[in-house]
């Protein structure tokens, strides 16, 4: 069930004008030049041919099937080719104590090496500490020498370091445990990031403070179901938060048309062709950049939400009016609405993006069966001899891996749609 | 070698290509390799044998279900399964299809009328268990939890309750999903899976087997048990106790104790035993109950020999406090090669369901998993009624009134009290509450199951998270002690919740039931206080059996980081009260307990055998000045004559320390050498041993003296060779020359010196062991000379290079080949020189396996069993030697009970040919070099920081310390290959045919009957003992000690073959010395004797069969046999010599001895099997 209401909700941190993907634009747009204002200068940003790995524990693997940040920052820059790989493992630390499989658990960091040199990565986004914090002051010095450990192998591997704070354990009330002790350990662990960040001039990203829900008595927007691992709706946040925090912005969308004037002004899309009539409006326009993912369905009531594909048409004729896409009806509605502005839920570029998340998650999987393939004890490990011949099986998903990432390549790409707003027939009045 | 792999593998290829052209005549008799029957339902059904007064039918089939791996019924009785096509290994391009199904018999006919695909799109789902508002399914790295919001009875909503689970073999995957009477979601994972499960609570991980206990509500996620290697069987009984089987193991049922380690769990000591060991594995597990079944079948537990394509039933009765298992004739019986009964559920209406994998491939890594014959498609669920007897009523549990689930609770049939609780957990708990006090005040106290209905209120009071602190008080105080001992682990769980909960368990810890006082030990395990082990301690005011043993010493572990710093600290002294500060401390497996131990020690005065394992340990884990005390106690305990067994062991714990540690020698190692002189032998042979690996100066002539006098026994005699090859300096290797070189010496003697030297200086030994080789070698030494020169780093090449241009007899070049190929780094120019010397040349000794394949396609059923059997226990091949059957026989290699009936033929095939082609979980061996040039070959079986233990091809546990480790190579099995090389291609098919009728034809097939399967025959002659009677023999015989004995195992069907003593030219005695010295000594009768084990002490039956003359011994008392052969002995708990005297046999005699229950005896006893 979707929970999408126009134009609530609107946070502030996603309500900046989307103009940086204009900077990525090379194409001419024959009308419609978006309302926009400078940014301010960015300390990050993902560069083309940039490959983009994340590591850490269950926060990074958990994100495989969502997709949402990978295509957060895949659809933020259109024009860029930017591959990601996550090499998220469930319960690991800073020592990789969940990767050793059968081997002794000093080899962990050896794994660890091996499998990001594998990856070739330009930028490593980095997310350890939660596991860690359950040993709470304690565990603390260990954490920052196995933290600095692998930033050196980021550091040797030429390779930006992005480093993520734990997440806030969320109070979801008894009968789960009261975070508020584990908390405060968590908050050393963040500072001691934060303060490593800074002094390498890494970039930080804080989950901890401005996502989730602070205290039990905090809005109902929580971004977990267990207090630790977010849900579909906690990956979607955190995506917005991510890319946000390095430098991408949230795409913009709204046409606006005053018939009686004869003027249409666009934000966040080019529009070509317009024709604006008694009859109804009719226009192309190619989007500077994909909208957002459309909210998850499990997400809380009262959850925080983006701006919507807002089409505002003023004097139209009273009635039912429709709007079409490409041919098929989008959305329908009297003209006192359009008037005050429709949410294009149904919008083709929404079915795109999801479209593209889902390649993305599709992709990921391909990953997965690739580097953490089932039964590689029988392809790998100390029983090769029995299945080892199948081991060559797993270089058969890097084809599989390249047709995905060569549909996420096209999917990511906006492409021009037709819109018309013509009278509703009596048939379409009448449902 | 790999040249000619490349040609076999060629020829295979051409077989195979060759097998498409034969004609339809040929094709039927490669039934056993190629031809898979149609999965034909009727077919099935015919080939079923069903136990006696019961029917089996159809219950669902493809295509209402594909591959079940996991069923479980939900409260309105539907059956829900796991089923997965894609199992056992994706490939490339595949989508995650598989699917959990829901099979419905709304007509109640006994067949499934409906199948709903519940989920799909699922990636090898392994395990479902309905609840919750949907399902909890196992998805490979994931726990899920599906849910149907909109009750349109799909699947619309998706969680992942808990992730991080490996997926290292997909059939050891997270499985097994069952709600425990307590609220618990309990599941398994096998031995290969590593989890690192992130939960609120904190980071849970689990590397290898066990069964882990989780909480949905709450997310509390912990280890309930460990090991095993692929348990997919776990019930729980009426009273609370779980159980479960193993599916790659053979100790029968598996009683589990909270918190105990089973078989594989590494670094674990010690492991708790299954209650039948020595079985086929199974899989499932279910008990079952309620009137539709014969009084005698109530409370059985069913499993699944999937291998042997049978159904099997088992009966547990009370042992101490824990349980013995009885065997039963099968359920169901199937000669359809495809039945793969894997999981099984008693239903609503009182049958057994048993779900049917349909494959008639089984292994998982054994065979490709891209082997065609593996079946992906089908898939059925059989129904087990019993005839004539009403079945009973579903019970409508959905939607009742929560006073009608409470009185379900009441149900004789444990299918309504399940799912009533379950019902209840999802029902607003402050009613359930409320209306469960009330339903517990309406109960009858005369009613006889009264105390069983309180435990069921307080299993759902567990269920639905509401402590009732009165309540569990109240059932404690229960007459029956299995009610008693389910309130206990309850308490356990609610200690938080309960006043005074420790003084309670104080008093349970000192029950009169045995299983009450072992729960209540393990509750106490749970209490991170000092007070809590002084109250478990307690226990051993009263009687003890193996199993509170076990429950002990896992408390005083689990705990010992609180109590050890308290007894340290003075906080705690177990009340002045030696007997449990000593077992604490021997338990402790700790390092910090030396202190203790050695005040303890100074102080008091503990009993002897307590003593001897306290000097263990602090052997075995103390610093140098430690260990200097345990040498000197050891040492006056040598000077008592009745303590000498006691310094033995103390004095070989004392030298196992010394080698697994690289210790530097203490300051008085001299003093070794007064043990040399020692009238004993044993205490002189470890004497020897510290001598050498202190290298003791002034040692090599004493040794050198020992190993020549004709008056020591060859284990004496080896043990001071063994200790000059350690010493290694230039005069010990001078003496190992002298002796090798002596023309008088006895040729064993000489033999064995040259093995002792080849450690050394191979390349001294090499000339030697070839001129002993090529003369006239003493047959039983053979093996041991040649042996010395692979376990010597450079060895093999001395060896190699010597025998260039040598001939040497071929079955000596065979055994050569064997010891050169039980390692796992074989030298090829050993092998070479090997099969040169014994003129085989090239290919000629190999049988080729398409030669093999061919003679099998010929005839329908080519070779004898029975001579192949013969062929198996020959001891040049030393099968037994690794493997068992029946539980008898080495346990290093996979036990071969129903090797026939799960392995296809060319796997079997192809494990004689190759043994390294597919090696069973658990068998891979690690070879280790260390800077003194050994080179140790086995299992690793523990892992330290500072040393590895290896299993050898012997059955000896190797420790080196990791300090002295130059490389480590893993990989090879530990079978030799090259096996069938010494065999004629008769014997090689006989020997196949042997194996693969195991399990599968009943001549074949270890039965229900409990014969005694692993002897020792008496070697060589009875030396002084000749002279005394029979009876005075026996008795001096009952310990064994001072005597050399040799292994034996009875054949499949328990017969025991009798052989004759070796004679006097074997000269083997205690003191018949190397010479002709014992020559005038022929024994009179020959000895062979057995183990038995009784863990609850009674009158023990005892069955003797035999066509010659035979005596019975129980620890060297006479015991009569009447006419039938039987006898009825009073036996102790513990560990019995059973004695059989036999006239010298003629060809072919043999003898069986079997355990038969002796009326109204509440013994328990089992014989020892193992090598």
């Amino acid at each position: 069930m979707r929970r999408i209401r126009p134009l609530l909700g609107f946070v502030a941190i996603l309500a900046a004008p989307c103009t940086v993907l204009a900077r990525d634009s090379d194409r001419d747009v024959d009308a419609g030049e978006p309302a926009s204002s400078s940014a301010p200068p960015k300390p990050f940003e993902l560069r083309d041919r940039d490959r983009v790995v994340f590591l850490g524990n269950a926060l990074i693997e958990r994100e495989l099937p969502f997709a949402y940040v990978e295509a957060a920052l895949t659809q933020a820059h259109p024009l860029r080719t930017i591959s990601f790989r996550n090499l998220g493992w469930s319960g690991d630390d800073v020592t990789g104590r969940a990767r050793v499989g059968f081997d002794p658990p000093e080899r962990g960091f050896a794994l660890i090496e091996a499998r990001l040199r594998e990856s070739a990565p330009t930028v490593v986004v980095l997310a350890y500490g939660s596991n860690e914090s359950f040993d709470g002051r304690a565990g603390l010095e260990s954490f920052l020498t196995g933290f600095a450990r692998i930033l050196a192998l980021v550091d040797a591997l030429g390779a930006r370091a992005i480093i993520l704070s734990p997440l806030r354990h969320e109070d979801l009330g008894r009968p789960l445990p009261d975070p508020a002790e584990h908390n405060r350990d968590l908050a050393l662990y963040v500072d001691a990031l934060r303060e490593l960040a800074e002094k390498r001039g890494d970039v930080f990203v804080d989950l901890f403070a401005p996502l989730g829900a602070q205290s039990a008595t905090d809005p109902r927007v929580l971004l977990t179901d267990n207090g630790i691992h977010l849900t579909a709706y906690g990956y979607w946040r955190f995506a917005q938060h991510l890319a946000s925090s390095l430098g991408a912005r949230i795409s913009r969308w709204s046409i606006d048309v005053d018939l009686e004037r004869g003027s249409i002004a666009a934000d966040g899309t080019r529009f070509r062709g317009a024709r604006l009539g008694s009859d109804g409006v009719r226009f192309a326009a190619v989007d500077l950049a994909l909208p957002w993912s459309p909210i998850p369905g499990d997400a809380p009531d009262g959850a925080a939400r983006v701006a919507g594909r807002r089409l505002r048409i003023q004097g139209l004729a009273p009635g039912r009016w429709v709007v079409e896409a490409d041919g098929r009806v989008i959305a329908s509605d009297d003209a006192e609405s359009f008037a005050r502005g429709l949410d294009l839920k149904d919008d083709p570029a929404i079915a795109r993006v999801e479209q593209l998340r889902r390649t993305i998650a599709r992709k990921n999987f391909l990953f997965f069966c690739k580097w953490r393939p089932q039964n590689d004890t029988y392809l790998f490990l100390f029983r090769k001899h029995e299945q080892g011949d199948l081991a060559s099986e797993v270089d058969q998903f890097e084809p599989l891996i390249a047709v995905e990432e060569a549909r996420i390549a096209e999917l990511r790409v906006p492409v021009e749609v037709s819109y018309v707003v013509r009278r509703a027939t009596a048939e379409e009045s009448a449902r | 070698m790999r040249h000619r792999r490349i040609l076999r593998r060629m020829t295979v290829h051409f077989a195979a290509c060759a097998l498409t052209l034969v004609a339809a005549g040929e094709l039927r008799a490669q039934r056993e390799l190629r031809e898979v029957p149609p999965p034909d339902i009727e077919q099935e059904l015919a080939a079923f044998e069903v136990a006696e007064g019961f029917e089996v039918s159809l219950f669902a089939a493809d295509p209402l279900l594909n591959k079940p791996i996991q069923m479980n019924f939900d409260a309105a009785g539907r059956l829900w399964v796991a089923s997965s096509s894609l199992y056992p290994h994706l490939a490339p391009g595949d989508v995650p299809e598989d699917r959990v199904l829901i099979l419905e018999d709304g007509d109640g006919d006994g067949r499934a009328d409906s199948s709903t695909v519940f989920a799909e799109g699922l990636l090898m789902p392994t395990a479902v268990e309905p609840g919750d508002g949907g399902a909890y399914v196992a998805n490979s790295t994931e726990l899920v939890h599906l849910a149907d919001t909109d009750g349109d009875g799909r699947a619309d909503r998706r969680r992942v309750v808990l992730s991080g689970f490996g997926t290292e073999d997909t059939h050891h995957i997270i499985h097994t999903f069952r709600w425990g009477h307590d609220g618990f979601l309990y599941f398994n994972q096998s031995i290969y899976i590593h989890s690192h499960v992130e939960t609120p609570h904190g980071v849970r991980r689990l590397d290898a087997g066990g069964i882990w206990q989780f909480r949905p509500a709450t997310l509390e996620l912990n280890v309930f048990v460990r090991g095993m290697v692929n348990g997919w069987g776990h019930a729980f009984d009426p009273w609370g106790q779980h159980f479960g089987t193993d599916g790659a193991y053979s100790e029968g049922i598996l009683y589990f104790v909270p918190g105990a380690s089973y078989f594989t769990a590494k670094n674990d000591e010690p492991k708790l035993q299954g209650l039948h060991r020595g079985t086929p594995k199974y899989c499932g597990l279910e008990i079952i109950d309620g009137e539709h079944l014969p009084e005698d079948w109530r409370g059985s537990m069913i499993t699944n020999d999937f291998r042997a394509h049978r159904v099997v039933r088992y009966v547990i009765g009370e042992d101490g406090a824990g349980y013995a298992a009885t065997l039963m004739p099968d359920v169901l019986r199937s000669s359809h090669v495809a039945f793969r009964p894997i999981d099984v559920k008693q239903g609503p209406d009182g049958a057994i369901y048993i779900a049917d994998w349909y494959n008639p491939i089984i292994q998982h890594g054994e065979v490709s998993f891209r082997d065609e014959r593996r079946n992906h498609v089908n898939g059925r669920i059989w129904r087990v009624t019993a005839k004539a007897r009403p079945l009973t009523t579903r019970p409508q549990l959905v939607g009742a009134s929560i006073g009608a689930l409470l009185d379900e609770l009441k149900s004789s049939r444990p299918w309504n009290r399940h799912f009533a609780k379950r019902v209840l957990a999802e029902r607003p708990a402050a009613v359930v509450v409320t209306e469960l006090e009330r339903w517990i005040d309406a109960l009858d106290a005369s009613d006889p199951a009264f105390e069983h209905h309180l435990l069921e209120a307080l299993w759902t009071r567990q269920t639905i998270r509401q402590p009732d602190g009165a309540l569990v008080e109240r059932v404690l105080r229960a007459s029956d002690g299995r009610v008693r001992a389910a309130a206990v682990r309850a308490l356990g769980h609610w200690l938080d919740a309960v006043p005074d909960g420790l003084s309670l368990l104080a008093a349970l810890v000192m029950d009169d039931v045995p299983r009450v006082r072992l729960e209540a030990v393990r509750s106490l395990g749970r209490v991170r206080d000092p007070r809590a082990v002084e109250l478990a301690l307690g226990v051993l005011d009263r009687p003890m059996d193996g199993f509170l043993e076990y429950g002990l010493t896992t408390t005083v572990r689990d705990l010992r980081d609180v109590w050890l710093p308290a007894l340290a600290g003075g906080t705690i002294d177990f009340g002045g009260n030696a007997r449990q500060l000593s077992f604490a401390l021997a338990a402790a497996g700790s390092p910090d307990v030396v202190g203790p131990i050695v005040g303890l020690l100074r102080a008091r005065d503990v009993p002897l055998e307590r003593r001897v394992s306290l000097l263990g340990v602090v052997a075995a884990v103390g610093k140098p000045a430690d260990l200097a005390l345990v040498f000197e106690s050891a040492l006056a305990l040598a000077a008592e004559p009745s303590a000498r067994t006691a310094a033995v062991e103390v004095l070989e714990r004392l030298a196992d320390a010394w080698a697994a540690r690289g210790l530097a020698a203490p300051e008085d190692s001299a003093r070794a050498l007064a043990l040399l002189h020692s009238d004993d032998p044993q205490l002189a042979a470890s004497g020897c041993r510290l001598a050498g690996l202190w290298g003791v100066s002034g040692a090599v002539a004493p040794l050198r003296a020992l190993a020549a006098s004709r008056d020591s026994a060859v284990p004496l005699c080896r043990a001071s060779l063994d200790a000059l090859s350690v010493l290694a300096s230039a005069d010990a290797r001078a003496a190992l020359e002298t002796l090798a070189d002596d023309p008088r010496a006895p040729a064993s003697l000489r033999h064995d010196a040259v093995a002792a030297l080849a450690a050394v200086d191979p390349d001294a030994a090499a000339p030697r062991a070839v001129a002993l080789l090529v003369g006239e070698p003493d047959p039983d030494s053979i093996d041991r000379l040649l042996r010395a020169f692979v376990r010597r780093q450079g060895g093999a090449g001395a060896l190699a290079s010597a025998l260039a241009g040598k001939k040497v007899g071929q079955d000596i070049a065979r055994i050569g080949l064997r010891e050169a190929r039980t390692t796992a780094l074989v030298d090829a120019s050993l092998v070479a020189a090997l099969e040169a010397a014994g003129g085989f040349g090239g290919d000629a000794p190999s049988h080729s396996r398409s030669a093999l394949l061919a003679a099998f396609a010929a005839e329908h059923a080519p070779g004898d069993p029975r001579r192949g059997e013969a062929v198996f226990r020959r001891e040049s091949l030393r099968c037994q030697s690794c493997h068992a059957i029946g539980g008898s026989g080495g346990l290093i290699g996979p036990e071969l009970s129903s090797l026939g009936a799960s392995a296809p033929f060319d796997y079997v095939l192809d494990s004689l040919l190759e043994p390294d082609k597919a090696i069973k979980e658990g068998f891979h061996s690690l070879a280790i070099v260390t800077t003194r040039g050994e080179v140790h070959t086995g299992i690793k079986t523990r892992e330290t920081a500072e040393a590895i233990t290896l299993h050898d091809a012997e059955g000896n546990d190797v420790t080196i310390p990791r300090s002295r480790i130059v490389a480590e190579t893993p990989g090879r099995s530990l079978m030799p290959s090259g096996l069938l090389d010494g065999l004629a291609a008769g014997e090689a098919i006989d020997l196949l045919r042997f194996l693969s009728e195991l399990g599968r034809s009943p001549d074949f097939s270890v039965g229900r009957a409990r014969f005694a399967r692993s002897w020792r025959f008496l070697a060589g002659g009875l030396g002084r003992l000749a002279v005394l009677s029979p009876v005075e023999q026996a008795r001096a015989l009952a310990d064994g000690r001072g005597f050399e004995w040799v292994p034996a195992y009875s054949r499949v069907d328990g017969r025991l073959p009798l052989v004759a003593g070796r004679g006097p030219s074997a000269g083997r005695g205690p003191d018949a010395g190397r010479g002709p010295s014992a020559a005038e000594r022929t024994p009179r009768g020959d000895f062979a004797h057995a183990l038995l084990e009784v863990t609850t002490p009674g009158a023990v039956g005892l069955e003797l069969e035999s066509g010659v003359a035979v005596e019975l011994y129980v620890d060297g008392r006479a015991s009569e046999l009447d006419r039938a052969g039987r006898s009825e002995v009073e036996l102790e708990r513990g560990e019995h010599v059973v004695l059989v005297r036999f006239e010298t046999p003629s060809a072919g005699a043999e003898l069986r001895l079997a355990l038969f229950d002796a009326g109204g005896s509440p013994a328990r006893a089992r014989f020892v099997g193992g090598r």
